[in-house]
């Protein structure tokens, strides 16, 4: 089966003089479009690791990552940044917003960056802030904005559609989503609008991994997977198979 | 306990007749506390016996349907219910918590791997809760029962965590001394000061 994100057998080692550490054993790992899976585990288990290697911002040691099909362990760091923009959201754990620009212009500022027109541009990203309910607040500035409001606007950068390069119509790929603990410190009511927004992207077809130590946000998954000292140890059952097979088969190591 | 002063509750509106209150109870909690018909009559009679509903006559003059309607006493009995505190004093018997304490004094068992699958299991229904939310966006009733669920099923977790976190730093049981460790009679010296002994596994 080929998912939006594949990690085939992806390690991460550290190396500091003659010591090592492996924050990442092989680990594989397929997620779906339409689906949300949840990576659960303690400080230090390796999920920031698996996120940011899944999105491109840091290199495996080895293995291979297909996004949406595509090789992106092989690319240039220069192609991998252009790909990143135009198929993977990030959602940053310390959100990254720009506070000289309204939040508007924050979701439209990537797109403006891979060349689409200023007009096209603010169009779109009035789509994603009307997706997660900001669009009274497009033309405030972050500083202006409760926690809850900065976090969807990260999130509609986060969700905001490319067109459609080219003249090719090519049939819309599913876009990843990458988000390090969304909800940061928000109460659990505006977390519950917050993973609704991510559900309905979902819905959409995106594929969204997040990574929290929070079980009820981790509870809104499909699928959670569970990350100990480097290694995959469990997952929950897909909710479509309720046959009691709980660990994940794909990773070699399970306990 | 709740049932009777829930059912006081539907009434304090308007005299209602038995199939509704169990119509409106079950709505009113999100569908996740289904009733029988027979336990909502059998309710009002007790309740009628005490003096906390009387029934005004029935639904229609052809109908048989009894309507039931709050007195004065009922009402006072309700708000009295609403302010007392429930009683936490004896805290419910926590099955995994249970499970987790006994596998600690078992050798050969990896609390460990007991521990994980029951974090997995509890996840597991907190999934089908958050799911029940995610379905239906608009029934309030229903979001605020599940999220007493997952806050309960959420500590569950949190318990779990703190206990895999402090078994993996080292943390101990300290068992009662065993037969072995006894001052021995034949013993040529004192033996030394008891130590604590390690009964978890790491």
């Amino acid at each position: 089966m080929s998912g939006a994100l594949e990690l085939q057998n992806v390690t991460k080692v550290y190396k500091s003089g003659s010591t090592e550490f492996v924050a990442l054993h092989p680990t594989t790992l397929t997620i779906a479009g339409g689906e949300l899976v949840a990576i659960m585990g303690p400080s230090g288990s390796g999920k920031s690791t698996l996120l940011t290697i899944a999105g491109g911002l840091e290199t495996p040691t080895s293995g291979t990552i297909l996004v949406n099909g595509v090789d992106t362990s092989a690319m240039s760091r220069d192609q991998r940044a252009t790909f990143r923009r135009r198929n993977v959201g990030y959602v940053f754990q310390d959100l990254n917003l720009l506070t000289a620009l309204t939040a508007e212009e924050n979701v439209s500022m990537p797109l403006e960056l891979d060349g689409v027109s200023a007009r096209n541009a603010r169009e779109l990203a009035r789509a994603a802030l009307e997706r997660v309910g900001m669009i009274s607040k497009a033309k405030s500035f972050p500083d202006d904005l409760s926690g809850g409001e900065r976090q969807r606007t990260a999130i509609a950068r986060a969700i905001v559609e490319s067109p459609s390069s080219g003249s090719t119509s090519s049939p819309r790929v599913p876009r990843l989503l990458l988000a390090d603990e969304p909800t940061g410190a928000l109460d659990s009511v505006n977390g519950d609008v917050i993973m609704r927004i991510l559900s309905e992207a979902c819905r959409r077809g995106a594929a969204v991994v997040i990574v929290t130590h929070d079980a009820h946000l981790a509870a809104w998954a499909d699928r959670i997977v569970f990350l100990r000292d480097g290694r995959i140890v469990d997952a929950t059952s897909p909710p479509s198979s309720p046959d009691d097979s709980p660990l994940v088969a794909a990773s070699p190591g399970l306990n | 306990m709740t049932i009777p002063h829930a059912l006081l509750a539907l009434l304090a509106a308007e005299p209602k007749i038995g199939l509704r209150l169990k119509e409106e109870f079950e709505t009113r909690t999100g569908s996740v506390w289904p009733l029988n018909v027979g336990q909502v009559y059998a309710t009002l009679q007790r309740l009628e016996r005490d003096g906390h509903v009387s029934s005004p006559g029935t639904q229609a003059a052809s109908s048989s349907q009894k309507l039931y309607a709050l007195t004065p006493a009922g009402r006072t009995e309700l708000l009295a219910w609403f302010h007392t505190p429930p009683d936490s004093t004896s805290p419910p018997r926590d099955e995994v918590v249970i499970k987790v304490m006994v596998a600690l004094t078992v050798a050969d068992i990896d609390v460990f791997e007991i521990i994980q699958t029951h974090r997995r299991r509890v996840l597991e229904a907190m999934q089908l809760f958050s799911r029940m939310k995610r379905d239906n966006d608009k029934d309030l009733a229903l979001a605020l029962v599940a999220d007493a669920e997952l806050f309960r099923l959420e500590a569950s977790v949190r318990w779990l965590d703190s206990c895999d976190a402090r078994l993996r730093s080292g943390e101990r049981l300290v068992a009662t001394p065993s037969f072995h460790d006894a001052p021995s009679f034949s013993s040529p010296v004192p033996p030394p000061k008891q130590q604590a002994q390690v009964r978890a596994r790491t």
